[in-house]
């Protein structure tokens, strides 16, 4: 059985990263024609979320270790411990985020200075999901020593952020629409980034059946099976929705936006399941 | 060259008795879980039709395996906190003032080696029983075993007298950790790994 709070942690980080990268990028796309609203207001709404989704990472990280007390130690061997630097990376980044944050909220600083803070915190996420995918790149663990941990790990970043400011531009205190070529550029980068999730489903499926563990256990093996479908199906649906999307498709396409969500949701927290849960190590 | 401690393990002399593993747990008061020397029983093998005859092909043998104080030890070099350390002896130990619990090492370790304490909310490990080796003794689980397949001492004394091998199925090549052991494998050790055998008490260890 997998430690939920790492699943919770990590998610939770990389949905918070991607959102802030998400934010910065939006910011850099011209209005379109029709634009009733510059993105400012959707990152007044987003970053309050990634405040609190920092605030209670860390506090889900502290809690879930045998000896939360001396959770400060966890910075003594940066030198070598890839888990050390996770902890560093994470208190910059989210230190970083609540400055930020409190600047725009509150109108602190310059305009300059809080796209630099937020810029800045930005790209220091980047380096974090780097780093939390380094962490699991032992090489006495094959299961997650391969190409797909960072890249699922950027990917589910990315989809995961997406659908924060998604979610930020549908269900934000706005009475406005945000300019439509940003939700465009999002959705699309959404379609991609599943389809990569997708594309990888191969290499995992072909380092996870390969191992006795998996093999020789029929539980586990008829377990596989099944999560792996509920995150082929959930992604395939959540594509088709967000492609027919796009095309303009769908009748009322706003109505469709929390199901995609939430089946974003579910493959993200299934896919990381299944990464914990069928973690194996070279030797005994 | 610095000191190196190690153990000797002969699979092929090991009766599978776990007197070592219940002389650690013994000595060191280890609470219900946590086994900081296990014997795994590798086992493999069935029948195989040999012209008009079957032939038995069944393969079984113990190892037992604790920490091996590996020259470049993953549990020390991945530890966040510093809490894993290797002495000037050789030894690899875990301060527990230091450790915070986060289970990294036993991850990382392909000897199973860390074990998490529920209680004392910290990972714990095998010692080599310093305390009895700076008083001129000898670890619990070599003193315990009635078949004399295991010993401890000088890494380098102990290949002089029993060779190179340090990984024998199911452990993983040498060169990752480069453990402090020198196995006498079992004679069925070799085919183990080419013809699929099975740790056979998983739910034990």
């Amino acid at each position: 059985m997998p430690s939920w709070s790492l699943i919770l942690f990590t998610l939770v980080v990389q949905a918070c990263v991607g959102a802030m990268v998400w934010l910065e990028f939006v910011r850099l796309v011209p209005a379109g024609q029709h634009a009733t609203e510059q993105p400012d207001t959707i990152r007044a709404t987003t970053m309050l979320g990634v405040t609190v989704g920092i605030g209670a990472a860390i506090l889900i990280s502290i809690f879930h270790l045998g000896s939360p007390t001396k959770a400060l130690f966890a910075l003594s061997n940066l030198g070598s411990s890839w888990l050390s630097r996770e902890i560093l990376l994470l208190l910059l980044f989210g230190g970083g985020v609540v400055l930020a944050t409190f600047m725009w909220r509150r109108g602190w600083g310059s305009e300059s200075s809080r796209i630099l803070l937020s810029r800045t915190s930005a790209v220091l996420g980047l380096v974090l999901v780097f780093v939390m995918a380094r962490l699991y790149m032992l090489p006495t663990a094959p299961s997650w020593n391969n190409a797909a941990t960072p890249i699922s790990f950027f990917a589910a970043s990315f989809v995961l952020g997406g659908a924060v400011v998604l979610a930020s531009m549908m269900y934000g205190r706005s009475a406005t629409q945000p300019p439509a070529n940003v939700r465009t550029i999002i959705l699309w980068a959404l379609v991609i980034c599943l389809g990569v999730e997708i594309a990888l489903i191969p290499i995992q499926a072909g380092v996870l059946y390969d191992h006795p563990m998996v093999i020789d256990h029929g539980i586990r093996f008829a377990l596989l099976n099944t999560l792996m479908v509920v995150r082929i199906l959930s992604v395939v649906v959540a594509l088709l929705l967000l492609t027919k999307s796009l095309r303009g498709s769908l009748k009322q396409p706003g109505r469709w936006m929390l199901p995609t969500i939430v089946l974003i949701l579910l493959a993200e927290v299934v896919g990381r399941y299944i990464f914990y849960a069928f973690y194996y190590s070279v030797g005994v | 060259m610095a000191r190196q401690l190690g153990f000797y393990v002969n699979s092929h002399a090991c009766g599978g008795c776990k007197s070592c593993q219940v002389a650690c747990k013994d000595k060191h008061d280890l609470p219900l879980g946590v086994r900081w020397r296990r014997v795994y029983e590798v086992t493999g093998g069935g029948w195989q039709k040999d012209g008009a005859a079957w032939r038995s092909t069944v393969l079984a043998y113990n190892l037992s395996i604790a920490c091996n104080h590996c020259e470049d030890p993953i549990c020390v070099s991945v530890c966040p906190t510093g809490a894993q350390q290797k002495g000037d002896d050789g030894i690899v130990s875990i301060d527990p003032h230091r450790c915070i619990g986060c289970h990294y090492c036993a991850w990382a370790c392909p000897y199973g080696a860390p074990q998490y304490d529920e209680e004392a909310g910290v990972m714990t490990k095998c010692n080599l029983c310093a305390d009895e080796v700076e008083s001129g003794g000898t670890p619990a689980c070599v003193a315990a075993c009635p078949l004399r397949a295991l010993e401890f001492g000088e890494l380098e004394t102990l290949r002089e007298k029993y060779g190179n091998v340090a990984a024998v199925f199911p452990l993983p090549s040498a060169e990752t950790t480069r453990p402090a052991v020198v196995f006498n494998p079992h004679r069925d050790a070799a085919r183990a790994d080419a013809e699929g055998a099975r740790i056979g008490n998983q739910e034990e260890v």
